[in-house]
């Protein structure tokens, strides 16, 4: 069925580390938890911390956080050899088990996320049920639970509910993230995975890889439905972008520096694969176009005070870029660590097949899919500004 | 003070309704998850108080060890093969319970050159990856040092695999042996990854992981591990340390041990003696 | 409170009180019954059937040849290394003889840089004697003992026949150093007394002119046997003439 591709290698590797066991796949999905908790806290900055700046982009950014939760499990169920068997990890969690905890962690936070999608939403809903007909009006009423209340009072609650769930959000959304760090930082069987900062990097890397997400995404939709970007909204982005960036650039930086300079045995052959094989994926991708230039693109549009359209291209290329390199680190993590062997002595290299359940173009739909759910989710839930502003259409 | 008496009634079945409503919803939760905890009793449950797993064996009894003398392997290759026959494991070159490494010191280096017979130059050697053999190709060459190193999972007392599975698939039992559940493991390799020892793989015909059990099949029979029975050269110990007579017990007594990574703190029950500072 | 408030939370309390009791409807009974794992999958790992039987399960039926086995240098080499595993055995007919010795003996005995001293090494292509190409082990050892130290003789003749005799004294004037080192490689086949056995011919009494013309003819390659070939290959007319002359004036007969 499946084509067994083994790795080749330079060195000596244990003859089980030939088939590399975590594939494409595997470097998506923190990819994904990442756009999860990024678009989360640009959402989390109106809603939870009251910046009003940020209003015009929360709903849109809340709405890019639950399609990309919804489809997070989808890279892992496509690689499990026994996806059937998946809830066994909710049935009988071992808790010890970074990645059975991560399961509730992770049915919490979609359950929260759905929950603050609800509450959002919940006033625009009832307008919609009211003036739909047919079948998409008993949608409507089913998710409004039949309930058409909007006075005063409700809202208060609503207001009380989405406040909570706000705040209660960022620990979930960062500890759902931090998680898939702590699966790599705390194996001692891989030197290139087990670092104290591993956690904390993932965070990180995930908040810029969210808001340069929920940036490209507000700047597309803004062209396509033809209306005026908020200026203020998209420079506010751009100024929490470049601080993190900065943060992140910083404590990836630390934590490789850190390797190379404890040297600990089998230091060479990392060597050898930094110099070698992850030269340009690392150095000039990850760090240099991916972190060193956007930061510099940005820095020097705040300087100079750039605005209007100059703005938003150098904003949306260092946005890309940004995605890029995220992507990238992702892939030099899970990928590289299975590249080096544990043998410390050999090196190999994965070649991911184009078709498969793991392959490239299965990659690339999971990938797509969260932009589609996206789409029809603001068809249903359209999130641009209030009501009042919009016409029913 | 006057109230109002239909506002009092309205009121009054307005809680009585919902009490209702949440008084039989309580109920029917309620007998749900009690009829789903009533379970059957544990087919083992009644052996709990009899021998364990089977009537002729109890592991409560016994506590396994194996021991690797690396001065007397000869590289024959005849447990791998074996170990693959006995366990059903892949005939290929990427899926092994055990295997041999071999470390070659040419004159003038001071990194052994290593290999296995996975290595390319091995297989084409033995004639095809199903069939095992280390090639001469330091025939011509000047050694000064070589020797052949078996490996396969130490069976950790505290092993990395136990503690990263998300389902609890793979345990340590009584007596010393970090079993796979095969009918529950899902696949996700975690544990191959948390192995520092690469005695992990993922078995592609059951879509689980895998591993060196030290045939717990033969081992809770009276029986040696495959890999033991079959080594020409007494390079493979195995015994029962409860046993004061097991080979196990002398060997460990009589030479000093060594183990793999033991800066991992997993503290592996397999023994070696007669490896050097490159084997890990 | 709200009634949408009231309606989702018992929305979320019976999504919760559904997955809790569905979790203890297919929850394995005899999980947590030792630890957090199946207890039941010890039974089942433990309930395999060994593939390789051991040797005392050959001993049943082939008393003969394990009696022949366990005596030999050999004893630490298990029947199913070779035979492969006994499985269900006799039942499923007979396991494979192997038929490549050379392939298979070598495994174990090939010269190789790492393998302890104390294991018996041969340089493939110079054992016994040079040669180009493929010498089967089997033509001059027994699998099941196969140390050569003098005369080879099958098992059942050995239960059987009388002690060797002590090599008679040859009635030729041929120094004994050379003696020695020309027989050296004939004997082990042959036998000390030229008298040999079903493995090979009977060389003592026979003609002189038939022992050198046999000699010439393996030299030359006009008669072919593997092991002759191998050996007079690099013999000396002088070489055959006196091995002729030795073995013809040994006392003659085949031993059986």
């Amino acid at each position: 069925m499946e084509m067994l591709v083994a790795a080749p290698y330079t060195g000596y590797v244990y003859p089980n580390e030939t088939i590399i066991p975590w594939t494409l796949l595997i470097a998506i999905y923190p990819y994904l938890t990442g756009l999860v908790a990024g678009a989360f806290t640009v959402s989390s900055m109106y809603h939870a911390f009251g910046m009003e700046r940020f209003k015009p982009v929360a709903r849109f950014a809340l709405l890019t956080s639950l399609s990309c939760m919804i489809f997070v499990p989808l890279p892992l169920i496509l690689h499990l050899g026994h996806p059937e068997r998946a809830m066994n990890a909710m049935i009988t969690p071992h808790l010890s088990s970074a990645f059975a905890m991560f399961g509730f962690f992770a049915a919490f936070y979609v359950v929260l996320l759905a929950l603050e999608c609800w509450f959002v939403f919940r006033a625009d809903n009832v307008a919609r049920a009211n003036s739909s007909t047919g079948l998409l009006r008993t949608f409507y009423r089913a998710i409004t639970l039949w309930s058409d209340d909007v006075s005063v009072k409700a809202r208060e609650y609503d207001q009380k509910w989405l406040m909570a769930l706000a705040i209660i959000g960022i620990p979930g959304a960062h500890g759902l993230h931090g998680y898939v760090g702590f699966v790599y930082g705390s194996l001692k069987s891989r030197e290139w995975w087990g670092s104290d900062l591993m956690p904390v990097v993932f965070i990180f890397s995930a908040i810029i890889s969210g808001m340069a997400l929920c940036i490209v995404l507000y700047v597309v939709a803004a062209k396509v439905r033809r209306i005026r970007i908020d200026f203020a909204c998209l420079k506010g982005m751009a100024y929490v972008l470049w601080g993190f960036m900065m943060f992140t650039l910083l404590l990836e930086a630390l934590e490789f520096s850190n390797i190379v300079y404890k040297g600990k045995e089998g230091i060479e052959i990392i060597m050898e694969y930094v110099r070698g094989p992850l030269f340009v994926r690392l150095f000039i991708v990850q760090f240099g176009l991916g972190a060193l230039l956007p930061i510099g693109i940005i820095g020097a549009m705040i300087a100079r005070d750039t605005r209007g359209k100059r703005f938003v291209v150098g904003l949306m290329i260092s946005s890309l870029l940004v995605l890029i390199s995220v992507f990238m680190m992702r892939w030099n993590v899970v990928i590289g660590g299975q590249e080096i062997s544990k043998t410390m002595k050999g090196l190999l290299t994965y070649i991911p097949p184009l078709y498969g359940r793991q392959g490239i173009l299965a990659g690339t739909a999971v990938m797509i899919a969260p932009f589609m759910l996206l789409w029809l989710l603001t068809r249903l839930f359209p999130p641009w500004g209030d009501m009042s502003q919009e016409e029913l259409k | 003070m006057t109230r109002n008496p239909s506002k009092d009634k309205s009121g009054r079945r307005a809680f009585l309704r919902t009490a209702g409503k949440a008084l039989a919803g309580a109920v029917g939760g309620g007998a749900l998850l009690a009829k789903s905890v009533a379970q059957d009793e544990p087919i083992a449950g009644d052996k709990a108080t009899t021998s364990f797993p089977t009537e002729d064996y109890d592991w409560t009894k016994h506590r396994w060890a194996y021991g690797i003398d690396a001065t007397r392997c000869i590289g024959c290759l005849r447990c791998v093969e074996a170990c693959k026959i006995e366990n059903g494991v892949a005939p290929d070159a990427h899926h092994f319970r055990t295997w041999v490494e071999r470390y070659v010191y040419l004159e003038g280096e001071e990194r052994a050159q290593v290999d296995s017979h996975s290595d390319p130059q091995n297989i084409a050697a033995s004639g095809s990856e199903s069939e095992y053999r280390f090639d001469n190709r330091y025939k011509d060459e000047k050694v000064t040092k070589a020797f052949f190193v078996p490996k396969m999972c130490n069976q950790c007392e505290h092993p990395s695999c136990v503690q990263v599975c998300p389902v609890g698939a793979t345990f340590k039992t009584e007596d010393g042996v970090v079993l796979i559940d095969e009918t529950y493991c899902i696949g996700c390799e975690y544990c191959v990854q948390a192995c520092p020892y690469g005695a992990r793989y993922f078995n592609e015909e059951t879509r689980t992981s895998d591993k060196c059990n030290w045939c717990y099949h033969r081992i809770t029979k009276g029986l040696l591990p495959v890999c033991v029975e079959v080594c020409p050269a007494g390079a493979r110990i195995f015994g029962d340390r409860n046993d004061p007579s097991s080979p196990i017990n002398e060997f460990i007594d009589n030479n000093r041990i060594h183990v793999l990574k033991p800066e991992t703190g997993n503290a592996p029950t397999c023994f070696y003696v007669g490896i050097d500072k490159e084997v890990s | 409170m709200p009634a949408h408030i009231v309606r989702l939370l018992l929305l979320l309390g019976g999504i919760l009180i559904l997955a809790v009791a569905a979790r203890n409807y297919v929850l394995d009974p005899s999980y947590y019954q030792f630890g957090d794992y199946r207890g039941d999958a010890v039974i089942e790992e433990a309930a395999y059937p060994p593939q390789f039987r051991g040797a005392a399960y050959c001993q049943g039926c082939h008393a003969v040849r394990h009696t022949e086995w366990t005596a030999g240098v050999h004893r630490s080499v298990k029947c199913e290394v070779c035979h492969g595993p006994a499985r269900e055995h006799p039942a499923t007919g007979p396991l494979p003889i192997p038929d490549d010795t050379m392939k298979l003996c070598t495994i174990c005995h090939e010269a190789m840089p790492g393998r302890p001293a104390a294991q018996p090494q041969i340089v493939i292509a110079e054992h016994p004697v040079p040669h180009d190409g493929a010498l089967q082990c089997l033509t001059c050892h027994n699998p099941h003992s196969p140390k050569i130290s003098g005369r080879e003789e099958p098992v059942e003749a050995q239960a059987t026949a009388t002690p060797a005799a002590p090599a008679p004294a040859a009635a030729t004037l041929i120094p004994a150093p050379r003696l020695m080192a020309l027989t050296t490689p004939c004997t082990p086949c042959h036998g000390a007394d030229g008298r040999s056995s079903a493995m090979s011919a009977a060389l003592a009494g026979s003609e002189f002119a038939e022992l050198e013309r046999k000699l010439q003819e393996y030299r030359s390659g006009a008669l072919q046997h593997q092991v002759m070939n191998a050996v007079t290959k690099s013999l000396s007319d002088e070489d055959i003439a006196d091995l002729a002359e030795h073995y013809a004036s040994l006392p003659g007969g085949p031993t059986q």
